[in-house]
């Protein structure tokens, strides 16, 4: 199954630039399947949301394309390049488990950061800590558990990457929290980036959605624009439901 | 970037070794100091006066001497623990994640882990020696005598063994020999490298197990190889010395193409077949 996501409300003589594209993609880890014959095209600029049920094969496309997962067959391309060192330029990852070392203190981590990634904000990075009132010369192992995912994302949306994936942000975390993370995500992702958000909590990410792709047991079930859903009266949550339980 | 990576692959390890090292050249200056105090201090004092502290005073002496010995070994096994346990952690943990999203070649993450441990090893080998100069140094101020005893002692030793092995020392067996000392760090790197990545690419579920069992594994079976190689080399050395020459050449040909073999396959497994969960 393969779908290529529209795009409304653009001057007629728009071509739409595909960032993102996956051809018959497929992971197996041994006897279980991750993901079954996965194609999706996907345009840049967008907030993308994937969608699905715990187990569905989210975490495993966005390992895929961040280099993380080596597929089994086909192919994935970020700004027509195969997955290596030259998307991982392009590419901000935040992945749903904490992989900073926690004996680093916060200002190590951000010339870190500087260090390797050319598109790395620390100025940005430094305001939004702040705003959180994390301190630089903190290590990262005094920090709670919720301020440490928080730090990890403010380090990935300081990046001006042209292809955010973000893979459970708001999961596990209280909803004042999730106000911050998408408020963070809205207002620090590069313009024109792609940002594909991975997570179960629909309701919570609808609205700041463009688009959203149903995902179960591996296969690409749906890809359509919000406001086409939202034409016909419904919720992306309603829809989500709706199509879930007819399965 | 390879600069970038060694910055923080020599930080990551530093943070827990550049103690032990400080302590130990600490211990070494507290030897010394001993040696110097007894020998220029004590020695020429009135010692049956202050018989008691004086036994106190070599206790201590014994003790730190003994400290010393049990914090240098620890500090050379420490040290090729921390550098392995970087490999293991930055690669096979969570913080794979980000060591694999840096926008870095394979080649050039497995060049700076090879770098690293060669950079540690040399650092701690360094710091042994400087400890025993300091140590020595103590010695030969607080006891001249014994210490020109000892140095006489050794020049007469050489004196008699240098004739003797006039045919042995040559320039080229001496560059030989370092050449094959480096390459035999290097292959033995690898190894240590490969089990590990071997290891943790088979037991997905528990790489920990995996990397330690496949440790075992490689170096059981390397032994093997290692110990006919080893036997081959003694017959040829008892046949000339010509021949022992060529099969020692072709024993660091055979390491260099193990490297190479080394090399590439971990290339293969980091960058097709490793899976982190």
């Amino acid at each position: 199954m393969s779908a290529i996501l529209e795009t409304k409300n653009l001057p007629q003589d728009y071509r739409p630039v595909v960032i993102l594209e996956a051809k018959n993609l497929t992971k197996n880890y041994g006897p279980t399947v991750g993901l079954s014959n996965f194609s999706i095209s996907l345009e840049g600029g967008k907030i993308i949301g994937l969608l699905g049920s715990n187990g569905s094969g989210k975490t495993t496309l966005l390992k895929m394309i961040a280099g993380i997962l080596q597929p089994t067959s086909g192919i994935v391309t970020v700004n027509g390049l195969t997955i290596g060192t030259e998307t991982k330029k392009i590419v901000s990852y935040l992945p749903e488990r904490t992989y900073l070392n926690s004996w680093m203190r916060i200002r190590d981590i951000l010339d870190y950061f500087e260090d390797f990634y050319a598109d790395f904000d620390k100025a940005a990075a430094m305001r939004m800590l702040a705003s959180l009132s994390v301190n630089e010369n903190e290590k990262l192992k005094n920090l709670s558990k919720g301020t440490r995912e928080k730090v990890q994302l403010v380090l990935v949306m300081s990046r001006k990457a042209k292809v955010y994936l973000l893979d459970e942000p708001i999961a596990g975390v209280d909803p004042v929290a999730r106000e911050f993370i998408l408020e963070t995500i809205l207002s620090n992702r590069a313009p024109d980036s792609t940002i594909l958000i991975s997570t179960h909590l629909i309701a919570d990410v609808e609205k700041v959605l463009d688009s959203f792709i149903f995902i179960r047991d591996g296969q690409l079930l749906m890809a359509k624009d919000v406001a086409s859903v939202r034409e016909s009266g419904k919720t992306v949550d309603e829809l989500f439901r709706e199509v879930y339980r007819c399965l | 970037m390879f600069i970038k990576g060694m910055k923080y692959e020599i930080r990551a390890v530093a943070r827990i070794v550049l103690p032990m090292f400080i302590i130990f050249l600490c211990a070494a200056m507290l030897m010394s100091a001993g040696f110097i105090l007894d020998g220029r201090v004590f020695h020429f004092a009135q010692a049956e006066e202050n018989e008691g502290l004086l036994t106190i005073f070599h206790l201590a002496e014994i003790l730190i001497g003994i400290g010393l010995f049990i914090l240098m070994v620890a500090i050379n096994i420490s040290v090729f623990v921390m550098v392995i346990r970087r490999f293991y952690t930055s690669f096979f943990t969570d913080e794979g994640y980000l060591t694999f999203t840096l926008p870095l070649t394979t080649d050039c993450h497995l060049m700076i882990k090879i770098a690293s441990m060669f950079f540690w090893i040399l650092s701690s080998s360094l710091v042994t020696m400087i400890g025993a100069l300091i140590i020595f140094g103590g010695i030969s101020i607080g006891y001249p005598d014994i210490m020109n005893e000892v140095l006489s002692e050794i020049r007469y030793v050489m004196q008699m063994a240098l004739p003797l092995l006039e045919n042995e020392i040559r320039v080229s067996r001496i560059v030989l020999s370092i050449i094959s000392m480096i390459i035999s760090f290097v292959f033995q790197s690898m190894l240590l490298y490969f089990s590990i990545t071997l290891g943790c690419m088979i037991f997905r579920k528990n790489r920990l197990v995996g990397a330690i069992l496949s440790i075992f594994l490689v170096d059981s079976i390397y032994s093997f190889f290692s110990s006919f190689g080893t036997s081959i080399l003694s017959v040829f050395g008892m046949v000339s010395q010509t021949a022992f020459t060529v099969a020692y050449i072709i024993g660091i040909v055979i390491s260099v193409a193990g490297i190479i073999a080394l090399y590439c396959a971990m290339k293969y497994i980091l960058e097709r077949k490793l899976n982190l969960d």
